[in-house]
């Protein structure tokens, strides 16, 4: 009975670390509104033209686009979670350093222009040459916007092209319909 | 020995639920409104992870924001079919968008129409017109065979949401053609 007496002690103990033992009602409600504000705020357009991907003759299947390194990142929630309300300064740079992998493609159309357009002046600026690298239908990174549109695997740099600007394209890879059969 | 244990899963499931979920929901909320979305996607997982009922979608619309949105769709956990909040659908709209789902995405633009005001109306159907264009022409064979690539891809990664969606599409694009090319595998690996 005294072993049972200090495990429920303890079981309290740790609810009232956690806040349980306070409840906050209002935190929820609180947070459906604030998100519903912010979502609605912040609804984004999408940012590539619609382009049917296709399989080329012969190819293998695609690998899953943008795969995550998911186990780390749930590691890393899970770790979090265990804390229980503490923050976790992993977990955040693990939802980083996968968003860097990742290239980021999407999320602020702001941000995606400015970088393919200010890096070719940036770079002239320098003395350097920016070359072809920056022109619509290359990869940046976060996915070239080309003449036909951006394609399947813009994120992580992989921006599909048209056939006019990728002719070399690999088997197995994507391309944009062009109506073909 | 027994007694002692449950005392303590008692109390450790009073740690871990209710107002903490919440309060990492709260915490979420306001990280996706400063558009700190990775902070407010560990946040969203780890409310989803405490039992939050919402969490796993706010998940999926900051994925969306991050541009990830084959792990959005896996977040959403259904791929097609509306909801009761236009507005998630127009986020789960988006996800089918960037993941090439595009019949996916117009069901859900669609079935978003005036329900979530004006503003987001007229962006649902402005995605609508861009689909429109896109699936003007008949899909290719060579397009309904990546859409099943990938389905399987997915199904071998066990992302079965995602997996199901390809496959629907796949079947989908099929019914556009007269010849209803593999029609069969496609409607085979859709969800009922």
């Amino acid at each position: 009975m005294k072993r049972i007496r200090i495990a429920l002690l303890t079981g309290v103990l740790l609810a009232s670390a956690a806040g349980a033992t306070e409840p906050r009602p209002a935190a929820g409600e609180a947070a459906r509104q604030a998100m519903r504000e912010a979502m609605m705020k912040q609804a984004p357009m999408p940012m590539r033209p619609p382009v049917m991907p296709m399989m080329k003759p012969g190819g293998a299947a695609p690998t899953p686009q943008g795969v995550p390194p998911a186990k780390a990142r749930s590691d890393a929630a899970h770790q979090k979670a265990m804390g229980s309300g503490m923050h976790d300064a992993d977990a955040v740079r693990a939802e980083m350093a996968n968003h860097a992998a990742h290239g980021g493609a999407t999320g602020t159309m702001m941000q995606t222009t400015g970088d393919m357009m200010n890096a070719p002046m940036m770079q002239r600026s320098q003395g350097m040459d920016p070359g072809g690298g920056m022109m619509p239908g290359g990869s940046t990174g976060g996915g070239g916007m080309g003449p036909g549109g951006m394609g399947p695997g813009g994120m992580g740099g992989g921006g599909m092209n048209t056939p006019a600007t990728a002719p070399t394209a690999t088997p197995g890879t994507t391309q944009p319909s062009t109506g073909g059969r | 020995m027994h007694a002692t244990g449950l005392a303590l899963l008692i109390g450790a499931v009073l740690a871990a639920s209710g107002p903490g979920a919440d309060e990492h929901l709260l915490a979420g909320a306001n990280a996706f409104r400063e558009e700190r979305f990775e902070v407010a996607l560990v946040e969203f997982r780890v409310a989803q992870s405490l039992g939050a009922p919402d969490a796993a979608t706010y998940a999926g619309t900051t994925l969306v924001k991050l541009g990830r949105p084959e792990e959005a769709i896996e977040s959403f956990g259904v791929a097609d079919g509306p909801g009761e909040d236009a507005l998630i659908d127009y986020y789960r709209g988006l996800a089918c968008y960037e993941a090439h789902l595009y019949l996916c995405a117009d069901r859900l633009m669609t079935s978003v129409g005036d329900r979530a005001g004006p503003r987001i109306g007229g962006l649902a159907a402005k995605v609508r017109a861009s689909i429109a264009a896109a699936l003007a022409t008949e899909p290719s064979h060579a397009s309904i065979d990546w859409y099943l690539a990938r389905c399987d891809a997915e199904k071998k990664a066990k992302r079965t949401v995602l997996a199901g969606a390809y496959c629907r599409e796949a079947s989908g694009l099929s019914k556009r053609r007269s010849d209803r090319y593999r029609m069969a595998e496609g409607e085979a690996g859709t969800p009922r």
